[in-house]
């Protein structure tokens, strides 16, 4: 079971889900988005539990089945319930499903998702998993005003059976907030090297191509590359750059002021937000792939690019070495170092060969370590490793 | 004369001048009237005690709102009583059809005041409203302050065209200001003038006389301030890099960022990002007494913005004596005179930043007098009568065409 994540759910997730439906797993996704949007897949059940006064009915439906299957979760949720109100409500209803549908593994995929959930993970009878994936260990915990949230993190860790961290970087920044190194899964994101492959043969001569995919988020520091990409044009750089990726609007203000006032009107090129076909179609269109995050996981984006046959520009942000070898795939260069950014720029703009060289070995490494059937391998290792154990320990108990 | 200014919200602390400017011309025997869509009871709390708050409370008419439809729709006979203030001046709108209805309504209080000039004190506001000239029989003057020539509309190039074409005055805050007012297509023989904001140089006056004191040991750190929002526009990554290199070169520092927004998490990651947990410290919002202590506290402003349309926090700490080290951003040149209030360093650059920052911590003597010398400019060019008599000026010039 799939623990409040929106439906339907962000790309990466879809793949993830639909793989392991694929295999044969039955997956429930708890919801808290209303409303009937989302596809329909074999062995995928979705349960929406929305806020508010409609939370009641939803909940109340759940009560029932719930009190059929496991009447003892049925009267501690309802006592939840009673005793917290509206976060009590929002408790239970989670109580309530997980006794409904009795999944082998409970999965958290925001870590912060789990902070209402903690009574649940600690008495529930399901071992949970809970995902570490960037922002929620490596950003708020460094908010004065998220102390509270940052404050739970240990506790997660230690009740969760599993804690899965897209990357080392991940991994070693969770430890620094209390988490025990052998809780950790590491499971890289991974991408379809089927869809996502590299534009066959050489189009006619044009001029370079730039492209920079993701959202318009502040942490993704795009004003960072706009410098980083003005200064390479000052020393001689001659290419386009086009961004794709839409945001709320100061950071669209942001970035096209920035193009503006860097004086870059006429050669960087603002899509906004694009469909998944047409991202595809603009990485295959593109020479050189940029992304100037100052905090990632591993970004989704820049391992799509190098299945694509792309050299890449990235900084040293989290997971991303993971990925990417300073070299050999592209460059990797510190975070908010906008001259070495630059210089990487002009290094691979100035070099055909070393761009073939580097797409080509990019290509590679996703194909050896980034392939979603190699992560769907790892993903059912680790549930049911954890199915084992737990049929283990309960042998043991009776 | 009768002067109708005309803003979003009246009045905001961040926005000071606007209470400044309207108790100045009332002063001087003015018919002032403040037509905005917010006027806030809190707000109206901090400007207790100041000796124009009554009359200008009597002075501020919220405008109908546009926006939602069943709210207007409640308002509608209330702007209609308004309107009919002036039956002829009503008529002419009736006759511009559906759409003259619907400006009607949202110009009932500003016709009902019976202005000789309306002045749009933010460009952005004034777009779609020029009509207001012709029907009411009235000069039309817009401001541009920043954000209304960097932001607003930028994807729309004939965004302002009307306002161009219409508009009997324009008013820019500087230089940098009326450039790109031009570039963005306004006629470089247009009636305009360029008048710096104001401060309150006496408030912000030292009550301690600065000292030379050497700075940058452990016993004495360096004492770095920014005041402002925490908004992209201000740069705060920029300025946590800057000092970085500042405490890298060995300077023990510490650095206080007084002001909120919705950039607080961004500027809190880079400070745990860029290891200055220990040395920067976020205050949150202040007001003017909090931020004048400030200025007493520091040794140097440091201001970092990528968009600037002036700056009254950069005006306020040359006022207290305090050296600026600022980027270069719009109007910031015009405030701060590079080597002898302050450094002036190219926005973006955190190194060229950091270099200056060093140059004045290692110079007890040069930042005092960079300072004295800001105090002396502030209070020469930038004073609040001033202001006021070159706006009554301006209007007169529009009023007298």
């Amino acid at each position: 079971m799939i623990v409040d994540i929106r439906w339907p759910a962000e790309t990466f997730l879809m793949r993830k889900i639909e793989a392991l439906a694929g295999c044969g797993y039955r997956i429930t996704v708890l919801t808290a988005d209303s409303g009937r949007g989302g596809p329909r897949l074999r062995n995928v059940r979705v349960v929406r539990v929305p806020g508010g006064l409609r939370a009641a009915g939803a909940a109340l439906l759940l009560l029932l089945r719930a009190a059929i299957r496991d009447f003892r979760q049925a009267i501690r949720g309802l006592r939840e319930w009673v005793g917290g109100g509206t976060s009590g409500l929002r408790l239970a209803a989670r109580r309530w499903a997980v006794a409904a549908f009795r999944p082998d593994v409970l999965h958290f995929e925001w870590t912060l998702a789990a902070v209402p959930c903690l009574a649940l993970i600690e008495d529930g009878g399901v071992p949970a998993v809970v995902s570490c994936r960037g922002a929620h260990v490596s950003i708020a915990p460094h908010n004065p005003r998220r102390q509270q949230e940052a404050r739970a993190l240990p506790r997660i860790f230690s009740l969760a059976a599993k804690v899965h961290c897209v990357s080392e970087a991940i991994a070693d920044e969770a430890v620094a907030l209390g988490m025990a190194r052998d809780k950790a899964a590491v499971i890289r994101p991974a991408v379809d090297p089927d869809r996502f492959v590299p534009a066959m043969g050489d189009s006619q001569p044009k001029r370079l191509g730039i492209l920079m995919t993701g959202a318009l988020i502040w942490r993704k520091a795009y004003e960072f590359a706009l410098t980083a990409y003005a200064e390479a044009c000052k020393r001689g750089l001659d290419a386009e750059l086009t961004i794709a990726g839409g945001g709320g609007k100061e950071e669209t203000s942001r970035l096209l002021y920035a193009i503006q006032d860097l004086g870059l009107e006429s050669r960087v090129f603002w899509k906004g937000s694009q469909s998944p076909e047409r991202i595809l179609e603009m990485l295959r269109e593109s020479d050189v792939f940029l992304h100037s995050s100052v905090s990632e996981g591993i970004s989704n984006a820049v391992l799509e690019a190098m299945a694509c046959g792309l050299p890449v520009v990235v900084t040293d942000a989290g997971g991303m070495r993971e990925a990417v070898r300073d070299g050999i795939d592209g460059f990797v260069v510190p975070v908010r170092d906008v001259d070495a950014m630059a210089e990487a720029l002009l290094k691979l703009a100035r070099d055909p060969e070393l761009r073939r060289r580097m797409g080509a070995a990019a290509r590679q490494r996703v194909l050896e370590e980034f392939t979603l059937e190699r992560q769907t391998r790892q993903w059912r290792g680790l549930y049911e490793g954890l199915v084992q154990e737990t049929a283990a320990r309960q042998g043991h108990g009776s | 004369m009768r002067i109708v200014m005309v803003a979003p919200a009246f009045p905001q602390t961040s926005e000071t001048f606007l209470f400044q400017k309207a108790a100045g011309l009332m002063e001087r025997g003015h018919s002032v009237t403040v037509v905005c869509q917010r006027s806030d009871a809190a707000q109206w709390e901090r400007y207790r005690g100041h000796p124009a708050q009554e009359a200008l409370r009597g002075a501020v008419r919220v405008a109908a709102p546009a926006r939602p439809r069943w709210l207007a729709a409640m308002h509608a006979p209330k702007a209609a009583l308004r309107a009919m203030e002036r039956p002829q001046v009503a008529a002419r709108y009736f006759r511009a059809g559906l759409r003259g209805w619907r400006d009607l309504y949202l110009d009932a209080e500003i016709l009902a005041a019976k202005p000789d000039i309306v002045h749009f004190e933010f460009g952005a506001t004034a777009a779609g409203r020029m009509h207001i000239g012709e029907r009411l029989g009235c000069k039309v003057v817009v401001s541009f302050r920043g954000f209304d020539l960097n932001f607003a509309g930028l994807d729309d190039p004939h965004f302002y065209d009307e306002v161009w074409a219409k508009a009997d005055g324009i008013h820019c805050l500087g230089q940098d200001l009326w450039r790109r007012a031009q570039r963005r297509g306004c006629p470089a023989d247009k009636l305009h003038a360029l008048i710096p904001p104001a401060i309150d140089a006496e408030f912000f006056q030292r009550k301690k006389e600065r000292i030379p004191e050497t700075a940058g040991t452990r016993e004495r750190p360096l004492r770095l301030l920014s005041v402002g929002r925490l908004e992209w526009k201000k740069g705060y990554e920029f300025a946590l890099e800057a000092v970085k290199r500042v405490k890298d070169a060995g300077m023990a520092l510490e650095y206080r960022i007084v002001g909120d927004g919705s950039y607080y998490e961004a500027v809190a990651f880079a400070r745990h990002q860029l290891g200055l947990e220990q040395e920067v410290e976020l205050c949150g919002a202040m007001d003017r007494e909090g931020v004048r202590e400030q200025l007493e506290w520091a040794d140097i402003f440091v201001h970092a913005a990528v968009s600037e349309g002036f700056c009254n926090a950069v005006l306020e700490a040359q006022a207290m004596e305090t050296p600026v080290v600022c980027s270069d951003a719009d109007g910031l040149p015009e405030n701060v005179v590079d080597g002898v209030t302050g450094y002036v360093t190219p926005r973006r650059r955190p190194r060229e930043m950091a270099e200056r920052i060093l140059a004045l911590a290692a110079d007890a003597e040069l930042r005092l007098a960079m300072g004295r010398a800001g105090r002396e400019r502030v209070a020469r060019e930038f004073r609040l009568e001033d202001q006021i008599r070159r706006f009554e000026e301006f209007y007169g010039r529009v009023a007298g065409r």
